[in-house]
């Protein structure tokens, strides 16, 4: 079932987390909310689980209105950051209560009076095989008496997840799932979301402040800031080819490299010391800014052939890649360049290096942050 | 190497201040149980120590009620504790006592656990109003509106019942205060994550707050039911007539006239009798204390 957001708005007083967010996620598809934090995607994901209610704009489902539908009719399933398990109940218990409180009627419910009622013995069989196959597919069959407290963090986590999981909901929503994990478990959980989304087939919304998990993770990421979805698209795409200043500097780590530049009349791009091959498509005159990848900056040997200069401030070894940080000759902009190990032997820091650009991979943003597409330019 | 540099004069003087102190608190105790095991002259003359000699004595009162003396020798304990228990229908006292604290206790927890879930956890227009109010009503002393809540009660013909005991005290702004503050605590996600899985406001209260609450529950209790089981002052206003509604404290009054002669071991034979509930009390609550069930399933 789709979910559609239509212009949702939140506002807390006079502050706007929400500004007119219109979202279609398509059945099945891993979505991620990616932004900094503050940026309205949290609010966004509660506001789809309805534990907030929007100021204005409309949430559908499978192209019915939920907006006056509790969180629980909703029939979707949230794992939260906390984790949110229920300190006093076994890990059985926690993953029962939302089946009991689905399929048991109020009076089967009840204690004791509830034995009585023959519907709730087949009712409590079926939803403890639900759980015990839950716990099988997320390998915690071994943690079912448990309480929350004996557990370690990647536990409670899986425990959260397989609690989202009996109900089979329409979708997961997920807020910021692995932020309390460690590094290394975070990067393993990471694999496991996605193999679980692959095998679910259902949709999951996933909120991150975490470029890394939108680009490993998602099938479409929605770039947030300030309250608006700048972009929404797959992750290679946002990568390649961001629509906005902010989600290019926002995605990939570390930040791509923004200098100031200027078109002239007839489209040619200046920035630094040098110009672009290509120019801009639409007559966009004054400052923009043009931004390259690390990947896209390489050190250039010897002289002549480089586009700029660049004095070494620091190395930064990544193993396999080393990334140098370093400051333009004007002194102004900061720079980090990717290279080879055997393209930094010999660099120490203070030395004078020579940077070549990949011109044709830059990405040129005019005023209010938008993308300048650009052509190849006929006159050089 | 010696890192931390206690002083030893320091821990010294630390120690005998705080074993000071502990002394003055526990020296009525030890006067209370001492008195209730001895005999008449033991305590007059202060002898015998704290067990007292336990020699039978001769029971002034049973001689001159008649009875010939060789009748009328008591052991000081035994005839103590039983005094207690005869003068006054002590266990009829005791009974109303846990009816009325229980009471009052269970009724406190109804009203104060929404109310404080509502104050700490729900958004609405006038929240911190509602609150300052709670904290104002925490200023106001019990005696100044006593006055007043007597005759309310009696003009609607409650004085004398157990009503009376209990009605004014079972909405606790202290409770709600105390439940507020450590709701506040509990991280929204569990509230958030009980919506999602269906529960009602008030179902998140009772099965989702309350359990996370033990360890604050208690220590509430404890306040509670140890106020109202010493409290001396309001059962004397309300309860002016029958004396069957009396509750422990008032059972003292009893022998209020014998604090000279012989009933000084009865009255402290009482007092302990009284107090002795509440230690039980206050020990099993303790260990509930130190297992209460922490928020660390949380982070």
């Amino acid at each position: 079932m789709d979910i559609k957001l239509e212009r949702i708005v939140k506002s807390f007083g006079s502050a706007t987390a929400v500004d007119h967010v219109d979202l279609h996620i398509k059945a099945g598809e891993f979505l991620t909310l990616v932004g900094p934090s503050g940026c309205g995607k949290s609010t966004l994901l509660r506001i789809i689980a309805g534990l907030e209610s929007q100021t204005s704009g409309s949430v559908s489902i499978g192209g019915d209105t939920v907006d006056a539908v509790r969180p629980s009719e909703r029939n979707l399933a949230m794992v939260f950051q906390s984790y949110a398990l229920y300190p006093h109940l076994s890990v059985r218990e926690n993953m029962t209560v939302p089946l009991r409180l689905r399929d048991l009627s109020a009076v089967e419910r009840m204690p004791l009076l509830g034995n009585l009622f023959p519907s709730r013995a087949t009712k409590m069989h079926a939803i403890r095989s639900k759980i015990d196959q839950a716990a099988e597919t997320l390998q915690i069959s071994h943690l079912l008496e448990r309480k929350p407290g004996e557990l370690s963090g990647g536990q409670r986590q899986r425990v959260a997840v397989g609690r989202a999981m009996v109900r089979q909901p329409t979708a997961f929503l997920m807020d910021e799932p692995l932020s309390n994990l460690d590094a290394a478990l975070r990067v393993h959980m990471r694999t496991e979301i996605s193999g679980l989304h692959r095998s679910l087939k259902t949709t999951f919304i996933y909120v991150t402040h975490d470029q890394a998990e939108a680009l490993t993770m998602s099938s479409r990421m929605a770039v947030m800031m300030d309250g608006q979805i700048l972009q929404v698209d797959t992750p290679e795409r946002i990568y390649r080819n961001p629509a906005d200043l902010r989600v290019a500097q926002f995605v990939g780590s570390p930040r791509m490299n923004i200098f100031p530049g200027e078109v002239d009349s007839l489209g040619r791009i200046q920035t630094l010391e040098f110009s672009l091959d290509n120019v801009a498509s639409e007559p966009v005159q004054g400052n923009v800014s043009v931004g390259f990848r690390p990947e896209h900056l390489r050190i250039v040997n010897g002289s002549g052939g480089h586009d700029f200069t660049l004095k070494v401030t620091h190395k930064e070894n990544l193993g396999a890649d080393y990334f140098i940080h370093g400051a333009v000759a004007d002194g102004n902009h900061q720079v980090i360049v990717r290279a080879t190990p055997e393209e930094v032997t010999g660099v120490s820091i203070g030395d004078e290096l020579g940077i070549g650009c990949s011109k044709p991979s830059s990405l040129v943003f005019g005023d209010s942050n938008k993308r300048i597409d650009l052509r190849p330019g006929l006159t050089q | 190497m010696n890192t931390g540099t206690y002083s030893t004069t320091g821990e010294l003087a630390k120690h005998a201040t705080l074993i000071l102190g502990a002394l003055i608190v526990i020296l009525p105790f030890y006067v209370m149980v001492s008195f209730s095991l001895k005999s008449p002259q033991e305590i007059g003359t202060h002898a015998g120590g704290f067990f007292g000699s336990q020699q039978a004595f001769l029971d002034q009162y049973c001689v001159k009620l008649g009875n010939p003396e060789a009748d009328c020798w008591r052991n000081p304990a035994a005839y103590n504790y039983g005094n207690a228990f005869k003068k006054a229908p002590l266990l009829r006292y005791l009974l109303n006592g846990v009816i009325v604290t229980v009471s009052i206790f269970v009724i406190q927890v109804l009203i104060a656990l929404p109310c404080a879930y509502a104050l700490a956890k729900l958004r609405f227009w006038g929240r911190e109003l509602v609150f300052g109010l709670v904290l104002f009503c925490l200023l106001i002393p019990v005696h100044a509106i006593a006055l007043p809540l007597y005759i309310m009660l009696a003009n609607v013909g409650l004085t004398n019942t157990y009503a009376a005991l209990v009605i004014p005290w079972t909405i606790s702004v202290f409770g709600i205060f105390l439940m507020r503050q450590f709701f506040k605590t509990v991280p929204d996600d569990l509230i958030d994550a009980a919506r999602m899985d269906g529960m009602s406001e008030f179902g998140i209260v009772w099965k989702v707050m309350l359990p996370c609450a033990i360890p604050a529950l208690m220590a509430f209790a404890i306040f509670s039911v140890v106020a109202h089981w010493n409290d001396y002052f309001w059962p004397r206003v309300v309860l002016t007539g029958s004396r069957d509604l009396y509750t422990p404290p008032l059972g003292l009054r009893e022998f209020q006239g014998g604090l000279d002669g012989a009933d000084t071991g009865p009255l402290m034979a009482t007092a302990t009798v009284i107090v002795i509930p509440l230690l039980v009390a206050f020990l099993l609550a303790q260990r509930k204390f130190i297992e209460g069930i922490t928020l660390s399933g949380m982070k």
